[in-house]
Formats: C-alpha cells, structure tokens, sequence
C-alpha cells in the first residue's frame, strides 16, 4: 500500500475515533515492516506474530496519545522497541540458538519440477546463505541488532532512528559503526564475505 | 575535530578504512573526504580490494529478504480490538481538545496578573501602622522612663514622689 502523509493523517485521526476499519487499512499498510523487524528482533516466526499482534493491539488502544508532533512510523517502531523489549525482559532465560524461517520457504520455493528458473542447488545455497546472514545478524547484541535493522531493513534516516531510540546522532552513528565492526566480523568467520 | 583528525590520519597513514570505505558508499562523507578516498581507490589494490569486500558486504545487508506477515495476525487484532473498546476517558478527551487553547489560555494568564498587579499596588512601601493603644502604651512607658532616668540627679524622696506621682496619676 502506497504511503500518503495526508491520507495516513486521516486514518490516525479515524483511528483516535475508535475506527477499526481504518486500523486495519493502518495494519495493511505497517504490518510487513512490523513484522520483519519483530521476526529479526527476535529470531522467531511465532514469536514475531505476537509481537505485531501486540503492537497493534497497543497501536489501537494508546493513538489517542499520539498528536502528529513526530511521524507515525517513528512512532510505531518505538511501539516496536518497546514490545520486543518486554519480550526479552519476560524470557531472560529464553536464548535464540536457531533461526526459525518458517516463511523463507513460501518466498522461494525450492524444489518445484515445472520451474524453469535457477538450479536448485543455487537456491539452497542462497537459502542457506540468508540463514547464516540472518544468524548473524541475530548474534549481534541487541542494540546493535536495532540499530542496524532499522537502517538497512527499514531503510530508515539517522535522524529517524535517533528519534526511535532516543539519542543522539553521534549515538546513532558511532553505534551503527560498532555493529557493522561485529558483523563483518561475524560474516567473515562464517566466510560469506 | 578528534574525529576529523582521526579520520584524516587514517587516510595518511594509509591505513584502509572500512568505516570511511562504506561511508563512501553510502555517500556520506564530504566532498574533500570523497576526492581522497577516490584517490586512494585508483592508486592502491589493497583499497580496491577493501572496497569491493564493503560493497558486497552492504549488498548482502540490503538484500535481506523481506518477509510478508501471515493473514491471520489480523484476525487475531480484530478479535482483540473488538472485545476491547478504547481506552479514552473523557477528562482525556477534554484534555485533547483544551491542548489546542493553551497558548490562549496562557496569554489570558498573563493579562489577568497584570491587571492584578495594577488594580492592588503591591509594589508600594508598607507604612508601620501604630494603633492608639501601642502610642498610650509608649506614652506611660515614656513618663516612667522619665521619671525613673531624667529625674536620677534628684535627691531620693522627691524622685520617688514624682515617681509616684507620675505613676499613679
């Protein structure tokens, strides 16, 4: 869904009035990067779900709060943080040593007969790659996991991320260096790069 | 200015810069800061090397696939919004819409205090207010006082009748 300020505008402001068709237009429209980021915070398909299942659920119940003073999306990822976080706080002992992509099946089918398109082999490689790119990344601490998420999934600005997490542009940028310093790293042992 | 200065002795050192190579990339760095690496790239392979090493590093990180959430995460929400109506109570409600009165409000704040301030002159010095019965007061302590310092040359009895007198007048 194509995103217009004006027309974002309008569904917050039907939202702040109880509407939950216009929730749902809101939901069709964020849900994917919800999702993404949750699935990538938290290195599980199950868990993801419920954490967007959360985020709107709170999106719904506190927009009245929100009074166009930052962007929506800044807004929402903060919402984001914020649930990941009790995610983390409430399974302390939980430790993420799998990645669990149970969707990265339905993007690329791997193994169709009729399908004329890349060797399979080819595939499972690049299926395998993504994995260990994607543990990679969620080997990362937290922090760094963020911040790198938000700048090279969510293609966000440094002045957006620093307005989600709260701090400082020199924070933004000098902790986005340290997860990049960690994840060549991690990416170099595993010999991907 | 340290961190210009560290940059700057990075380049010079010939020290090869990830940070700075992928800052390149990303079109981040300033013009003088872009002249020098891109001359560093032309004239030394290990740069090269460095700077393709970052590019397909950053590709990887831009390629990561996105995934579409599943169809029934909505069905959860709506159930979930449904049975929950939202939380907006009135007093927050008022709140919401007196928000965009504030600065009115302040102003109207503003003149009321000065019309106070003109109206009740609190600026003027407080005179002391001495009642009558504080300057009866002072009067009989006054002719004691008289009577028993300004008469001390006189001889004992007539100080004692006058005091006498004067106390008991």
């Amino acid at each position: 869904m194509n995103r217009d300020p004006k027309e974002e505008q309008k569904l917050i402001t039907l939202c702040q009035e109880g509407n939950i068709e216009a929730l749902e237009r809101l939901y069709r429209c964020f849900s994917q990067d919800v999702y993404n980021m949750a699935l990538r915070m938290t290195g599980s398909s199950d868990i993801a779900e419920e954490v967007t299942q959360e985020v709107f659920i709170s999106v719904f119940k506190d927009i009245w709060r929100f009074q166009f003073q930052s962007s929506f999306t800044t807004w929402l990822y903060r919402i984001v943080m914020r649930r990941s976080a009790d995610f983390f706080r409430k399974n302390k002992h939980h430790l993420v040593r799998s990645v669990d992509w149970e969707n990265s099946d339905q993007h690329n089918p791997p193994f169709e007969i009729d399908d004329p398109g890349p060797n399979p082999c080819d595939v499972a490689f690049e299926n395998e790659r993504e994995q260990l790119i994607e543990y990679a990344i969620l080997s990362l601490s937290k922090k760094q996991r963020t911040i790198l998420l938000l700048r090279y999934v969510q293609n966000l600005s440094y002045e957006e991320i620093a307005g989600i997490l709260r701090c400082r542009l020199g924070t933004v940028k000098s902790r986005l260096n340290r997860a990049h310093r960690s994840l060549e790293r991690k990416l170099s042992e595993m010999k991907i790069i | 200015m340290k961190r210009w200065l560290r940059r700057y002795v990075a380049v010079r050192s010939e020290k090869i810069s990830a940070d700075l190579l992928r800052r390149y990339i990303e079109n981040e760095l300033s013009e003088k800061e872009r002249m020098d690496v891109q001359s560093r790239l032309e004239n030394s392979k290990a740069w090269m090397m460095e700077y393709e090493r970052t590019q397909k590093y950053l590709s990887l990180l831009h390629a990561l696939p996105s995934h579409s959430a599943p169809d029934r995460i909505w069905s959860h929400i709506a159930r979930e919004v449904r049975s929950i109506p939202p939380k907006r109570p009135e007093w927050i409600w008022l709140y919401a819409n007196l928000r965009h009165v504030k600065n009115f409000a302040y102003g109207m704040a503003v003149v009321l205090l000065l019309i106070l301030g003109l109206r009740f002159p609190f600026s003027e010095p407080a005179y002391q207010v001495v009642t009558i019965q504080d300057m009866n007061r002072y009067r009989a302590e006054a002719e004691s006082f008289v009577a028993n310092h300004e008469l001390a040359c006189e001889s004992l009895l007539p100080r004692e009748s006058l005091i006498a007198y004067y106390t008991y007048k």
